[in-house]
């Protein structure tokens, strides 16, 4: 803990000195405005899967009140203006995702679409990585779990989700650090994500499968609604968390790694 | 007293050299602006490409698409014309490499060998997928077990991605003319359990001709970069400005949002 308040410390003296952007504020802002549209397709699982419902809400301007909402409600403020092109590029992305799954969610003869949150978040992150700016988010789950190997955590969000598994904190276990990486300064930021009572429909145990409701045990099945086994997980165990690199030089020049 | 007086004279000598400074500067900021303009006034620039929905579409009247449209932005912003020349998809890289089109999109990694980038962040990213009949969808590709065992059909002389061709032996390629119709053909009348496609978008989108009888997953995390490419045989002038205003225009996310709205 005392380790990672002094390289906090570091960060905010480097950033208030050099940079005269507050990048790991920036960093906690895109994390959360991240988690907020996560969540508010958590929320509109309903309305994505129904046949004919009006689905406007999903899309652009709407789909943002909605995150507003959600944010709101999480933090107790509107959600940040997008006053850094970082933020911008994010509303971006995030309105893209739902546009580049328009004809799923609008497709009539699908009961089930599968866009879930966890691939939303995925689709989020390589839209917003693959950018060309000098910012890369991840969703990233633990080592010996992995549904999609693209969430494999690299070393650092490895032994930050090591050091979170076995510790709790009082802000969520949100980790920041100043990393070096081919002689450039990283500000890394993780916050661990927690399996909450939605979670479990498909990471719980096999008595949390709503496949399973109303149907003897004998004749519960292990599969849950994507297709995997239950991996047996519990309320408030550590699934994964989100992880964002902002490479500060890189945004110093203005994401400039053009050719010439 | 006699410093203010001073502080005076020195203030209006300031002023004074300032305003020739600024004179000098705002004549040569036009005749470089002029030398500049009479450069690209009237000047085209010819882009091949070719249908790729959603972002070129190829009809009975001009091009249109959100990639006409960002294109179309980037050649006026530097002071161009753009003239579009559809060329058949497989020549597209060697008609750029020629120099018979100054430009091109949309181009892929192994196709930039002679050519060169606009940049070097990719325009866009395709993502391979499955098209199944929408009774037999499977949301999540990354459960191999539900389709490992599969009768997967493509088009011939596609490339496959590695994780696919790991874990399901029945691929199996089709040949001939109208590619596209045949393989969706084949997978309606159930000659066939999924079609892979290197490209979800242009098969699956609500405008396609085929959203009625198919519903197709990605295989996420296997997307690859496709890129606006400029031909070696441009002038480095050319080249330069063209950049310069890519770097300058709204990134393409923005463009696509806007016409979906």
């Amino acid at each position: 803990m005392k380790f990672s308040r002094l390289l906090l410390l570091a960060l905010l003296f480097l950033n208030n000195r050099a940079f005269g952007v507050d990048y790991p504020g920036l960093s906690i802002e895109v994390i959360n405005i991240f988690m907020a549209s996560k969540e508010v397709l958590f929320e509109k699982q309903a309305e994505i899967n129904s046949a004919n419902s009006d689905k406007s809400s999903l899309f652009g301007q709407l789909f943002l009140r909605e995150i507003d909402l959600v944010y709101k409600r999480n933090h107790g403020q509107p959600l940040p203006k997008a006053d850094h092109p970082i933020k911008a590029l994010l509303y971006q992305s995030i309105l893209s995702v739902m546009e580049d799954n328009r004809a799923l969610i609008m497709d009539p003869g699908l009961v089930y679409k599968g866009l879930i949150p966890a691939t939303f978040s995925f689709q989020l992150s390589q839209r917003f990585s693959n950018s060309g700016y000098p910012v890369k988010i991840k969703f990233v789950g633990l080592r010996n779990n992995l549904v999609n190997e693209a969430n494999n955590p690299d070393v650092w969000e490895y032994e930050v989700l090591s050091r979170v598994a076995v510790s709790v904190s009082e802000d969520g276990g949100l980790v920041q650090q100043v990393t070096e990486e081919n002689g450039r300064s990283m500000v890394r930021t993780l916050k661990p994500i927690y399996f909450s009572l939605d979670c479990l429909s498909c990471h719980g145990t096999v008595s949390d499968n709503p496949a399973n409701k109303f149907i003897s045990k004998e004749h519960w099945t292990l599969i849950n609604k994507a297709g995997f086994k239950m991996p047996n997980y519990h309320l408030g165990d550590l699934a994964g968390g989100v992880s964002l690199t902002l490479d500060v030089l890189g945004i110093q020049e203005g994401g400039n790694l053009e050719l010439q | 007293m006699v410093i203010l007086n001073c502080n005076k004279r020195s203030l209006i000598f300031r002023y004074l050299a300032g305003c020739a400074l600024s004179c000098c500067c705002l004549i040569l900021y036009s005749l470089k602006t002029f030398a500049e303009g009479s450069d690209t006034v009237g000047k085209t620039i010819t882009i091949g490409t070719y249908g790729y929905q959603p972002h070129i579409k190829v009809g009975a009247g001009p091009l249109q698409g959100r990639g006409i449209n960002y294109l179309s932005k980037l050649l006026e912003s530097a002071g161009y014309e753009p003239i579009y020349q559809v060329v058949p998809r497989k020549r597209l890289a060697q008609y750029l490499a020629n120099g018979k089109v100054d430009m091109a999109f949309p181009i892929y990694e192994n196709e930039l060998r002679n050519s060169k980038q606009m940049s070097v962040r990719p325009l866009l990213f395709e993502t391979p997928g499955l098209c199944f009949r929408k009774e037999n969808f499977i949301p999540f590709l990354s459960v191999i077990d539900r389709w490992k065992e599969l009768d997967i059909i493509y088009a011939g002389g596609t490339e496959i991605i590695p994780f696919l061709a790991e874990h399901n032996t029945s691929l199996k390629p089709v040949f001939g003319a109208s590619i596209q119709d045949r393989l969706i053909k084949m997978l309606a009348s159930k000659r066939a359990d999924a079609a892979y496609v290197a490209n979800v978008l242009p098969m699956y989108n609500i405008n396609s001709r085929f959203y009625k009888t198919i519903a197709c997953s990605n295989f996420y995390g296997h997307s690859s970069p496709v890129y606006i490419a400029m031909s070696n045989q441009l002038d480095s002038s050319v080249i330069r400005s063209l950049r310069t205003s890519y770097k300058k225009l709204p990134h393409y996310v923005e463009f696509e949002i806007e016409i979906s709205k």
